[in-house]
This record gives C-alpha cells, structure tokens and sequence, in this order.
C-alpha cells in the first residue's frame, strides 16, 4: 500500500512539473520574442541612421543581449545575400509559426531596398511580433494556474484509479 | 589585376564571370542591360560576350554583392549614379530613380562595370616636363583616353617628388577608397577626401590639408571655378582633368575661360590617341 500510495503521490508530482514545464515554454517564447524585438529596434536605428552594410548589423547583433541568437548569421552573408541568410534563420528559430512567417518575410526586402522602405517593413514586423508576443503572454496568464493544477488533477485521478 | 579579378569573380554570376574570362585582360568596362546579352567594352567598341541575356536576377545579383546586400548604404552613392565596388571597380547604375534615389534593385535596368587600369609609366615624357610640379595643369582628353589615369601617374609622381598632395575625389575613381586604403598607389605624401563635392572639398582640403598641390578629375560645374580661385589664392596648385579634344575647344567654353582669364592653370596636357597615346604639354 505504501507503493501504491508513494507511485500515486510521484505522479501527482509529474503532472504537476510536466504543467509548469509546458508554462515555462511560452515564457520562454516570450522572452525569445521580445529579444527579436529588441534586435529589430536596433537594425531599424542601423539601417536608417547608420547606413550600416546588414553583414556588420548581423554581427554587431551577436555581440550584444541574447547575442548567441544570431551567432553565424554574419558569416552566412558570405555565401550568400543578407536577405537569403535571413530566411534561412529565421526557419530555424523556435517561435510559433505566425512570427516566423513574419519575420521570414523581411528575407525579400533587406537590403534590397533604400533605408526608409526597410525601416517600414521592419516597423510592421515587430508590429506583428508585438501582438503575437501580447497574445502568447495573455496565454500563459490565463493558464499561470490551471496547467500545474491540470496536471496535478490528471495525475491524481490517474493515481486513484491505479490504487 | 589579380585583385581586380577577384573582386569581379565575387560580384558577378558565375556563368557571366566564365563567359568574360578570355577578354577579361583587355575589357575597360562590362555592359549588363536587362534583356539583352552581355558585352564588354574592348578599345572602345562593344563585344558581345553571352548569348544568354541578363535578366533582372543577374543585375540584383549584382548589385547585391557589390553593395555588400545592402542598398540603403550606398543610397547616396546611387544618388549620383554609381556604386563603389573595391578593388577599384566603379557601377554606373541606370533605372528609376526618384527624388530619393533607387527605391530597390528591382528598378535597376543597366549596370556598367567599369574596371580599373593601373598603368605605371604612362606619360613619362609629359611628366617628367612638369618636373618639379610647381605649376597648375590641366589635363584634357575625349572619355576613355586615359585622363584619369594619368591624374593618377602625376600625382605619385608629383608625391613621391616630396610634394603634399590632396586628392578630392568625389566620384571614388581616381584613388577607388576601399576600407580606408586607395586601390591605386598614390605616393607617399598623399590626402584623399572622396565622396565631397569638390567646390566644399578644396575648402576643406586648404583648410584642414596644408595642400601643395590639389588634385581632381573632371572639373566642369560652375561652382568648382571659385573654389578653384581661392585654392590658388592660398598658394596651393591645381592639377585637374577635363573632357575635350584639344586646348582650342576648352578655351571656347564660358567655364574655362573664367578660369583661364584668372590664370588659374599654366600648363595643359593633351593627351590623344586611343590605343597609341600621344601625351602633348602645353603652356596656356
């Protein structure tokens, strides 16, 4: 009996870390999104003020906040052009689907365009990132409590049922 | 010429950079227009070099690698019309343009790729009667005879000789500045000031340089001619280029005759003859 009830109570635990492990995924995508955010603002300021070539941008990027983020991204800019090299990371970046579309979207149009049309795009990128960030954040606050309470209330009812 | 090449092998598509190999050594400049096939520019004539005809991705190619994939930094280069692409290679872009340049590389419809030619030596005779360089000349020749070029022989000459000379090369060509170095060797005692306007440049230049001699290429806007007197008001001369046949035909034109009423230059060179050049000095 004993077992029994110390399986049940392990169970309970799982639930309850595999609830808040879940949490600290969008919390995660959060913060990946405000970094990229940040990233934008600072390649806007670049572009439009600086009229800095996107190769430098990409690795001045990778040597400030979250810097390990866009670690190659520069040194992809030698085979290929900025915009391709964009595209490319942007495919591999762990954030939801609708933000990758967005921000593999500016592939087409860095630096292939003058400063003022790039500054636009990229403006209505993070425009679009920001709602997706608001929505992902409103997400996790909505279900701060119910997913270690799901997962402990899962798990309970799967441990009763056992013993 | 090496590094000529290799800049040319990185900004060109390869089948292009494979189809100009063979005339790569004698080519000045290599002609891209938007459907229709590629030519050099071989002693002034164009030679087709492709059957294949340029599209829009071959001219974006382009100007992607030379701008390093970015337009918006060399916007003010694009607003005079060219892009500087190292090694001494200059893009003459043409498209539409708006009051704020080239919107993107989309409304590029030709690009001309003019190289650089490096030739120690030339006009030795003229140069050598210039000697020791302490008067203002004029250099005068039609387009694609070698002005520039011989700008370039006066002025290491005229530096290696001790003299402190400024260049002021708005157009980026006769010194081609890549990273802070000139692609072309200039002396030892040589200034370069590119991308400036030259009548703001020679203020700038008397200013700040201390100039002996003052350097630069085509010479033709009206507001170069006061800038042009007070350079030699300070003591400072003018060693300057200009499009033209002969002296005759330069001193018919309003600008020169300023200039020249002004004694502004003493000295001209002519120099003719397209693959035989013939270099003639000139008291004015």
């Amino acid at each position: 009996m004993i077992l029994k009830v110390m399986g049940a109570a392990l169970m309970v635990a799982c639930g309850a870390v595999l609830g808040t492990k879940r949490l600290a995924e969008a919390g995660k995508k959060i913060s990946l999104l405000e970094d990229l955010d940040a990233a934008l603002a600072s390649m806007e300021a670049e572009i439009s003020l600086c009229l800095r070539p996107l190769p430098d941008i990409f690795s001045r990027l990778s040597l400030g906040k979250g810097g390990e983020l866009f670690q190659g991204l520069s040194e992809m800019c030698d085979s290929m052009s900025a915009g391709e090299a964009w595209t490319k990371w942007c495919g591999e970046l762990d954030i939801p689907w609708e933000a990758k579309r967005s921000l593999g979207s500016l592939g087409d149009i860095l630096g292939a365009y003058d400063a003022r049309h790039q500054g636009a795009e990229i403006t209505a990128v993070r425009t679009a990132l920001g709602c997706i960030r608001e929505g992902l954040q409103r997400e996790k606050d909505s279900k701060q409590r119910h997913y270690p309470m799901l997962g402990a209330c899962l798990a309970g009812i799967a441990a009763m049922l056992i013993i | 010429m090496l590094a000529v090449r290799e800049r040319l092998r990185h900004i060109l598509p390869r089948e292009l950079f494979a189809a100009l190999e063979t005339d790569l050594e004698r080519a000045e400049e290599i002609r891209l227009r938007r459907c229709y096939p590629p030519s050099v520019l071989v002693e002034g004539r164009e030679k087709k070099i492709a059957k294949e005809t340029v599209g829009e991705r071959d001219i974006a190619f382009v100007l992607d690698r030379a701008s390093r994939s970015s337009l918006h930094s060399v916007q003010s280069q694009l607003l005079k019309g060219f892009v500087h692409a190292g090694a001494g290679i200059r893009l003459g872009v043409c498209g539409s343009f708006t009051e704020m340049g080239l919107g993107g590389m989309g409304e590029v419809s030709s690009i001309s790729i003019r190289l650089p030619r490096e030739l120690r030596g030339i006009g030795a005779g003229a140069i050598e009667s210039l000697r020791p360089f302490e008067c203002s000349v004029l250099i005068i020749s039609p387009p694609g005879v070698g002005k520039t070029s011989f700008l370039r022989e006066l002025i290491r000459n005229a530096s290696e000789s001790g003299k402190r000379v400024c260049l002021c090369d708005e157009r980026c060509e006769v010194a081609a500045m890549w990273s802070g170095k000139s692609s072309f060797e200039l002396g030892p005692c040589t200034d370069v000031l590119s991308g400036t306007e030259k009548s703001k440049g020679i203020i700038m230049l008397l200013r700040a340089m201390n100039p002996e001699i003052i350097a630069l290429d085509e010479i033709s806007a009206e507001t170069d001619g006061p800038a042009l007197e007070q350079a030699i008001s300070c003591g400072a001369h003018i060693v300057a280029t200009a499009h033209g046949r002969s002296l005759e035909e330069i001193k018919k034109r309003p600008h020169y005759i300023r200039l020249f009423e002004k004694g502004v230059f003493q000295k001209a060179v002519v120099i003719s003859g397209r693959i035989k050049r013939c270099y003639e000095v000139l008291e004015i």
